[in-house]
């Protein structure tokens, strides 16, 4: 099974938001992931993978953040690009799809003012991060 | 034992890949950096080679050029992940001699298949 990222149009002026309707958490890909392991070392991968992406991604998203407010472009774009892929990857839906939408705006200066990103990013991850959790337990 | 090189800098789709990589049987060798990878697949000499679209230092889409220019390198079977889903992209990569294109997230089962394909094994899938 696949479900690649769709590729959202720049909206007009201002941030785009997470979409609410969208799964923290996709089942076909914890499943998907479930079934690389033999029965009883799920945990123990979905534990250690969750650990990689908390350790990679935070400060990452800080960066994202910080060159969003610096107008740094080519930073942001390629932060949030990294961060799409790398929460597609643990299925982590509704933040993927919001980084890529980020990335899309990105792409053109002037970018929106980042009006409290950070905060909104770091929500959005810890939500991403504890529903993964759920299957890691 | 047939070797994989790996070259992503994202660590969770390494760990991903190596997991699925070692149980099939494969050894890896892992790159994180586009400017090394030539070097490392001339001292490493993989079957086979999975990289990321978005290396840091030098994209896939170079690094592909990089490798038909090499007649030591030219021959190796090439598998590109990417997190971008544009029909361009792909095409580029494939003409540029990717020989599959996946899109993040894929199936970690449809990838295994693919590369047993790729190294002349038996896809099982």
């Amino acid at each position: 099974m696949s479900f690649p990222l769709s590729e959202p149009e720049a909206p007009r002026g201002g941030l785009p938001s997470p979409n609410p309707a969208e799964p923290a958490v996709l089942d076909e890909r914890m499943q998907e992931l479930a079934n690389i392991v033999p029965d009883g070392e799920q945990k123990a991968l979905f534990q250690e993978l969750l650990t990689m992406y908390r350790e990679e991604s935070l400060p990452r998203l800080r960066l994202l953040a910080a060159a969003w407010s610096a107008g740094d472009i080519v930073k942001a774009k390629s932060e949030a690009h990294f961060l799409a892929g790398s929460s597609a990857n643990l299925g982590l839906r509704r933040l993927a799809d919001w980084l890529r939408a980020l990335e899309v705006v990105a792409r053109q200066a002037p970018l929106p003012p980042a009006d409290g990103l950070l905060p909104k990013l770091e929500a959005q991850w810890l939500e991403a991060c504890a529903a993964f959790e759920v299957y890691a337990r | 034992m047939k070797t994989i090189l790996i070259a992503d800098d994202d660590p969770v789709m390494v760990k991903l890949l190596e997991f699925n990589l070692r149980r099939a049987g494969y050894a890896t060798v892992v790159c994180v950096e586009g400017l090394s990878v030539c070097e490392r697949m001339r001292t490493s000499q993989p079957d086979l080679v999975i990289l990321d679209m978005m290396l840091p230092g030098r994209s896939g889409l170079e690094l592909l050029h990089d490798f038909k220019a090499d007649p030591a390198l030219a021959a190796l079977p090439v598998v590109v992940v990417t997190s971008q889903g544009k029909n361009s992209t792909q095409e580029e990569l494939l003409g540029a001699g990717a020989r599959n294109v996946f899109t993040k997230p894929f199936s970690p089962t449809i990838l295994m298949a693919r590369l047993r394909e790729l190294l002349g094994e038996t896809a099982t899938v």
